[in-house]
């Protein structure tokens, strides 16, 4: 299974490491592809997201770092897909996402939360 | 072309005292006041200060230009070996997963780049080039997205080409201008 219990100060979190429990060499969008987008959503992030909605107060945390970087399908499809499925709002609310190694990625990836319809 | 400088300054300085023994009168008094004598003393001291201050911060600023100018010519170097991957995947019409793989690389090298340009450019407090740098990075999410947003099954499309040169163009004309601005300080 992707996620793994986390205790941070009051709040429980479920962790990925997308290096660890995905790949470290993300592909494309579709499916039918080596390490997609869409495979990683409906895996590993979906599933993991399903787990955080159902307690209000759990938070799921995405590491980033760790792979050779990620195309911009891969991130649309997997974390833009997500917030057409649940919404931008509840995406927002219940992901953090980490990422020491490409600062602006962060950034990248909540844009398409928030551009997702 | 130093010690030119220095020798015009002494032969002035020299004539400058040869004229003034001709036509003014000047004896020197066998007493002296202790307080000038410290006036000189602590004029000196002060100079001498100011200078090695003036001297210090000047070193300092070049050290830091050359922090930022180094910073943007990587990244320059690192935007142009993305797109000579790209060019090949456009010309060959087709995009493998190795190509792929290059490519998210690269861009993840550029990304970070950026963003520890942005960092040593707060810590210099550099304003205005840290808002030629918001522009790159805003060109950068573009460039990215013509690059590896697609369906890359397909071949990429004369209009993905032009649209992506204009952006890696407007990367290009911000990072050299930022260079310039941060050289002329």
């Amino acid at each position: 299974m992707a996620s793994e219990q986390l205790q941070t100060n009051s709040q429980t979190s479920l962790q990925i490491v997308v290096a660890k429990d995905f790949s470290e060499t993300p592909g494309p969008r579709a499916m039918g592809e080596d390490f997609s987008g869409e495979k990683f959503k409906e895996n590993v992030l979906r599933p993991g997201f399903l787990r955080a909605i159902t307690d209000d107060n759990t938070i799921l945390f995405v590491d980033l770092d760790g792979t050779e970087g990620y195309a911009t399908s891969f991130l649309e499809a997997a974390f833009g897909g997500l917030a057409r499925e649940f919404g931008s709002q509840k995406v927002r609310d219940h992901l953090r996402l980490k990422s020491d190694e490409e600062p602006y990625l962060v950034e990248e990836i909540l844009r398409y939360i928030d551009d997702a319809k | 072309m130093k010690w030119i400088w220095s020798g015009v300054f002494f032969i002035i300085g020299l004539t400058i005292g040869l004229i003034a023994r001709q036509f003014l009168d000047l004896t020197f008094k066998k007493d002296f006041d202790i307080a000038h004598i410290l006036t000189i003393v602590l004029t000196l001291v002060v100079a001498a200060f100011l200078q090695y201050h003036a001297l210090g911060r000047r070193s300092d600023i070049r050290a830091e230009k050359d922090i930022v100018i180094d910073q943007a010519k990587a990244i320059l170097q690192g935007a142009t070996e993305v797109r000579s991957r790209f060019l090949s995947c456009f010309l060959a019409k087709g995009t493998t997963e190795e190509d792929l793989r290059v490519m998210n690389l690269g861009l993840k090298t550029w990304s970070a780049s950026m963003a520890e340009l942005e960092s040593v450019l707060h810590e210099c407090k550099m304003i205005s080039e840290k808002g030629l740098l918001v522009e790159v990075k805003e060109e950068f999410f573009e460039y990215k997205k013509l690059l590896t947003g697609g369906d890359l099954t397909l071949p990429y499309t004369p209009l993905t080409y032009n649209s992506s040169e204009a952006r890696f163009k407007t990367i290009g004309r911000r990072l050299r201008l930022l260079i310039l601005k941060v050289n002329r300080r």
